[in-house]
C-alpha cells in the first residue's frame, strides 16, 4: 500500500511538472533496446545512431541487445518500462509480422511510435548463370511450368514473403506456381541462391550488391519508385510493367512504451531527424544502401497501422495461420 | 600472394595492430574459458570499442580473440567438466576423465598443443585454398545440410562407449527438445509456454545446466575434502614430447576441422565430434574412448581450432557469415565500410592478409600462454570442492545471463541442471543431448526446406551426390556396430567349444 501511494504521488508530481522543467529532457542516459544480437545490420545502425543522438541531446544512448523470439524478449522489456522517454526500442517490419503471428498479445497501439528512420526496397535476385534475365522471364517461366521456380526468402508471413506476393499479384501470377522456400534469414536465402539451391531470392540491395558487381548474381527487378544508386542498371518493377505496391518496404524505426508525453516524443524525433542529417550517418546510409525515410510521431503511427492492415489482409488471403 | 603478405606485414609494424593482437588473445582466453560466454558474444561485446579503431586493428583483435577462445573452452572442460564453448563438450568426454586420473596437466598440454597444430595447419590451408573453397561452401543446400546433420547424429550415437541404449536415449531426448520453439517453415509456435522459448530452448543455458550445474550438484554430494591426485609434469620441452604419438591424428583432425569449418552451416561442434568419431574408428584402443583416452582429446581440440580458419574462407571470399562469430566479423568490417566478399582481395587486400598474419603470429603467443598457464590452472584441482562449486556456479550463471541479458535463461539453466543431475544418476551422459540440440534444428529445418523446394519429392535426398554419400555413411555408422556385435558373438560362439 505504501508503495502504491508513493507511486501515485510520483505520478502526480510528474504530471504536474511544468513544461519548462520537462523540456530539460534528457537528464539521464537513455536505454535503447534492440531485438537483434550484436553485429548485424540493425545493430550496427542503432549503435551509429546512438552516437549521433548523444551528440544531439547530450546524454548517452545505451544500446542493449535483447534478442529472441522475433522481438518477444525486447517487447516484454518495453512494456515493463516507464513511458518517460528513458527507454526506447528498435522496430522493423519483422515486428509487424510477428504481432500478427506469434506475439498477438501486442497490437500496434500497445506502443508509442516515435520515428521512422529508414526504408529498404525489396528486390528479386537470381544466380549469374540463370536464364532468367528480367521479371517478365520469371513470370513467363512460372506460368509455363508451375513449380519449376524455387524462391528463397525469410519465413512465410515475413515482409519479404509478402513483397513476393504483391509482385505476383501485380503480374497476375498465381503465387502458388512458385515455391516459397523459407530460410532462417534473408542472408541465408541469398547464400542458397548463390549456390543455386534456389532459383531466385527476395533480398535487399546491401546483401547482394557485391555479388552483382562480381557477376555472380543478377538483380532482375527492384520494388521501388526509382532505381537505386548502387544498382543503376537494374530497372524497377514499374518500368517493367508491374505495378506492385512500392510503399511495401523493409522499415526501421524507433518505438517506446505506451503513453510517452508528446513533447518528449517530439524532442526525440527532432534529434533523430538531425542525426540522420549528420555527415557520418549519411555516409553510413550510402554505404549500406539505406534510404532516409524519416517520419515523426505524428505520421509514423498511421504508417505502422497501414502496414499492419496490409499484413492482416495478406494473411487472410494466403490462409497463413493467425 | 607475396605482394599481399607484404601489404599485410606492413600493417604489423604498427604498435596499435600488435596491441590488438595481444589484447585479442588475452580477452579470447577469458571469453573462451568462461562457460556461457561464447566466442560470438565475446566478439560482439568488443564491437562498440572498434568504432574508433582502424579496420585492420579491429579485425586483427577480433580474429585473435576468436582463435584463443576456440582453444580456451577446453580449460574448464578438462578441469571441471564444463565446456567453455559448445565445441569443447567433446573435449570433456576424455579430458575430464584424464583429470580425474590426476593427469590434468597432461590433458591441458595436449589440448593447447593440439589446438596450436590445428590452427597453424588450417591457416596454411586457408591461405592456399581460400578461393577454391567457395565451391565447397556453396555446394551445401537444404538436402545436403539435412544429410550432414543425419551423419552427425549417427556419429553422436557412437559416443557413449559403455551403453549404446543410454546414448540413444540421450540423443532422442535432445531431439525431442528441439521440437520446442517456433516452427522453422510456417512460423507456428510449438510447445511454447513462455515467450522465452519462442526461439527454442536457449542453447547456452541448456549446455550450462546439463554440464556445469549438474556437476556442481554432484560436487555437493561429497564432503570428502581430500585433494585430487596430481601427477608431476615434465619441463616445457618435455611437454612438447607428449605430442609425438598424435601426429597422424592431428593431421587428420585438421583436415576434418578445416572442411567442416568451410561449410557455412556446420561448425566447430560438428567438427570436433566428427574428428573424435573418426579417431575412435582408427584407434587401436577404441574401448578406452570416453574413459580418458588422450587421442580423443587431441582429435577434438585439433579439429575445433582447425575449424576456425575454415570458417574464414567463405566469409572472406564470399562474404557469407556461416557462424555467429563470423557474422560479428562481417559486422565489424561493415562499420568501417569494408564488405567481405568476392571483391575484398581487389579492394581491401590488407584485410585478408592481415587476418592470415594475425593467425600465424598470434598462435605462438596463444601457445606460450597456454603452456605456462597449464601449470597454473591445474592448481585449481587443489582448491576445496565446495569453493570450486561456488565459483563454477556463479561464473556459469553470469555467462548464461550475458547471452540475452535475460533472467529467464537462468531459470532454464537451473531446470537443466536438475535434469542433468537426474540423468547422471541414471548413467546417461549429457554430451549426446547437447549435440542433438545443435543438430536437431539443422536436420528438421533443412529436411522441410528441401521438401518445400522439391514439391514433396523425396528423391531430392538421393539425387544430390553429397547428400546421398552422407546418408549412406550415416547408415553404415548406425548399422555397423550392431552387425559387428552380432558377427563377433557368432564368431565367439564358433570358437567356443560346444559342450
Amino acid at each position: 500500500m505504501r508503495h502504491l501511494l508513493k507511486r501515485a504521488a510520483l505520478c502526480a508530481a510528474i504530471a504536474l511538472m511544468p513544461f519548462a522543467a520537462r523540456a530539460e529532457y534528457p537528464e539521464q542516459p537513455v536505454r535503447y533496446i534492440l531485438h537483434v544480437s550484436p553485429g548485424g545490420a540493425t545493430d550496427v545502425m542503432a549503435r551509429r545512431l546512438a552516437v549521433e543522438l548523444e551528440k544531439q541531446l547530450g546524454q548517452p544512448f545505451v544500446v542493449e541487445n535483447k534478442p529472441g523470439g522475433r522481438g518477444a524478449a525486447q517487447l516484454a522489456e518495453i512494456t515493463k518500462a516507464a513511458p518517460d522517454g528513458y527507454t526506447i526500442a528498435s522496430v522493423t517490419s519483422t515486428h509487424i509480422g510477428a504481432l500478427n503471428q506469434t506475439l498477438k498479445q501486442y497490437k500496434i497501439d500497445s506502443f508509442d511510435w516515435i520515428a521512422r528512420l529508414a526504408n529498404e526496397p525489396y528486390l528479386v535476385v537470381v544466380p549469374g548463370s540463370s536464364d532468367i534475365k528480367t521479371m517478365k522471364d520469371l513470370v513467363a517461366k512460372a506460368k509455363a511450368a508451375p513449380g519449376s521456380i524455387r524462391m528463397a526468402g525469410f519465413v512465410r508471413g515475413s515482409g519479404g514473403h509478402f513483397a513476393w506476393e504483391l509482385m505476383a499479384k501485380s503480374a497476375d501470377l498465381d503465387s502458388k506456381s512458385v515455391r516459397w522456400v523459407p530460410y532462417d534469414s534473408v542472408g541465408d536465402a541469398v547464400t542458397a541462391t548463390l549456390g543455386e539451391h534456389a532459383d531466385a531470392a527476395i533480398a535487399y540491395v546491401d546483401l547482394v550488391k557485391n555479388y552483382v558487381a562480381a557477376g555472380q548474381m543478377r538483380v532482375i527487378g527492384i520494388m521501388a519508385d526509382q532505381r537505386v544508386p548502387q544498382l543503376p542498371d537494374v530497372p524497377t518493377l514499374k518500368e517493367q510493367g508491374f505495378a506492385a505496391d512500392t510503399s511495401w518496404q523493409q522499415m526501421r524505426g524507433i518505438i517506446g512504451p505506451k503513453g510517452m508525453p508528446d513533447d518528449i516524443k517530439a524532442e526525440l524525433a527532432d534529434a533523430v531527424q538531425k542525426s540522420l542529417q549528420a555527415p557520418e550517418m549519411q555516409e553510413y546510409f550510402k554505404e549500406s544502401s539505406l534510404q532516409n525515410a524519416f517520419l515523426g510521431p505524428k505520421e509514423f503511427p498511421a504508417e505502422a497501422q497501414h502496414e499492419d492492415e496490409v499484413t492482416k489482409a495478406m494473411m487472410r488471403d494466403l490462409g497463413i495461420a493467425q | 600472394m607475396l605482394n599481399g603478405f607484404l601489404v599485410g606485414l606492413q600493417s604489423f609494424t604498427s604498435f596499435a595492430v600488435l596491441a590488438g593482437l595481444f589484447g585479442g588473445v588475452i580477452v579470447g582466453y577469458l571469453v573462451g574459458a568462461l562457460p556461457g560466454l561464447s566466442a560470438g558474444v565475446g566478439m560482439a561485446l568488443l564491437i562498440p570499442f572498434t568504432f574508433g579503431l582502424d579496420p585492420v586493428v579491429s579485425i586483427v583483435m577480433l580474429v585473435t580473440l576468436y582463435m584463443a577462445s576456440e582453444y580456451s573452452g577446453a580449460i574448464p572442460a578438462i578441469l571441471v567438466n564444463t565446456p567453455g564453448e559448445p565445441s569443447s563438450a567433446v573435449t570433456a568426454l576424455d579430458g575430464y576423465p584424464m583429470r580425474m586420473r590426476g593427469e590434468a596437466g597432461q590433458a591441458l598440454t595436449l589440448s593447447i598443443l593440439g589446438s596450436a597444430v590445428g590452427s597453424v595447419l588450417s591457416t596454411i590451408l586457408l591461405v592456399l585454398t581460400v578461393n577454391w573453397m567457395t565451391g565447397v561452401a556453396l555446394a551445401f543446400g537444404p538436402a545436403e545440410y539435412f544429410a550432414l546433420a543425419v551423419l552427425g547424429l549417427s556419429l553422436v550415437s557412437t559416443l557413449s562407449g559403455h551403453s549404446v541404449i543410454r546414448g540413444l536415449v540421450a540423443l532422442l531426448f535432445g531431439l525431442l527438445l528441439t521440437t520446442i520453439g517456433t516452427d522453422p517453415v510456417d512460423g507456428i509456435p510449438r510447445f511454447v509456454f513462455n515467450e522465452g522459448l519462442l526461439g527454442g530452448i536457449p542453447f547456452i543455458s541448456a549446455l550450462i545446466g546439463l554440464f556445469a550445474l549438474s556437476e556442481v550438484l554432484e560436487m555437493l554430494e561429497t564432503t570428502d575434502e581430500k585433494p585430487m591426485p596430481l601427477k608431476a609434469m615434465s619441463g616445457v620441452l618435455g611437454q612438447f614430447s607428449l605430442l609425438k604419438p598424435h601426429v597422424g591424428n592431428m593431421v587428420r583432425s585438421t583436415f576434418i576441422g578445416y572442411i567442416l569449418g568451410v561449410i557455412p552451416g556446420a561448425g566447430a561442434t560438428i567438427a570436433s565430434l566428427t574428428a573424435y568419431a573418426v579417431q575412435r574408428r582408427v584407434s587401436k584402443t577404441p574401448e578406452t574412448f570416453g574413459k580418458g583416452n588422450p587421442e580423443g582429446l587431441v582429435a577434438a581440440e585439433t579439429a575445433n581450432n582447425a575449424c576456425m580458419p575454415g570458417a574464414l574462407a567463405p566469409m572472406l571470399a564470399l562474404g557469407i557469415p556461416g557462424k555467429a562469430s563470423t557474422a560479428v566479423l562481417v559486422g565489424a568490417l561493415a562499420i568501417h565500410g569494408v564488405q567481405p566478399g568476392p571483391l575484398i582481395f581487389a579492394q581491401h587486400p590488407e584485410i585478408p592478409y592481415s587476418v592470415y598474419i594475425a593467425l600465424l603470429v598470434g598462435m605462438p603467443f596463444m601457445v606460450a600462454l597456454g603452456l605456462f598457464g597449464s601449470r597454473l590452472w591445474v592448481k585449481l584441482t587443489l582448491i576445496p570442492r565446495g569453493v570450486v562449486a561456488a565459483i563454477v556456479c556463479a561464473t556459469c550463471l553470469l555467462g548464461t545471463f550475458s547471452e540475452a541479458n535475460d533472467i529467464f535463461s537462468i531459470w532454464v539453466a537451473a531446470v537443466f541442471g536438475i535434469v542433468g543431475y537426474v540423468l547422471r544418476k541414471l548413467d546417461i551422459e549429457p554430451a549426446p543431448i547437447v549435440l542433438a540440440l545443435v543438430l536437431g534444428y539443422m536436420m528438421e529445418s533443412n529436411f522441410r526446406r528441401a521438401l518445400v523446394g522439391s514439391g514433396d519429392d523425396y528423391a531430392v535426398f538421393a539425387t544430390s551426390p553429397i547428400a546421398a554419400v552422407c546418408l549412406v555413411l550415416a547408415l553404415i555408422v548406425f548399422v555397423l556396430p550392431l552387425t559387428g556385435a552380432m558377427l563377433f558373438k557368432r564368431r565367439l560362439a564358433d570358437t567356443l567349444p560346444t559342450a
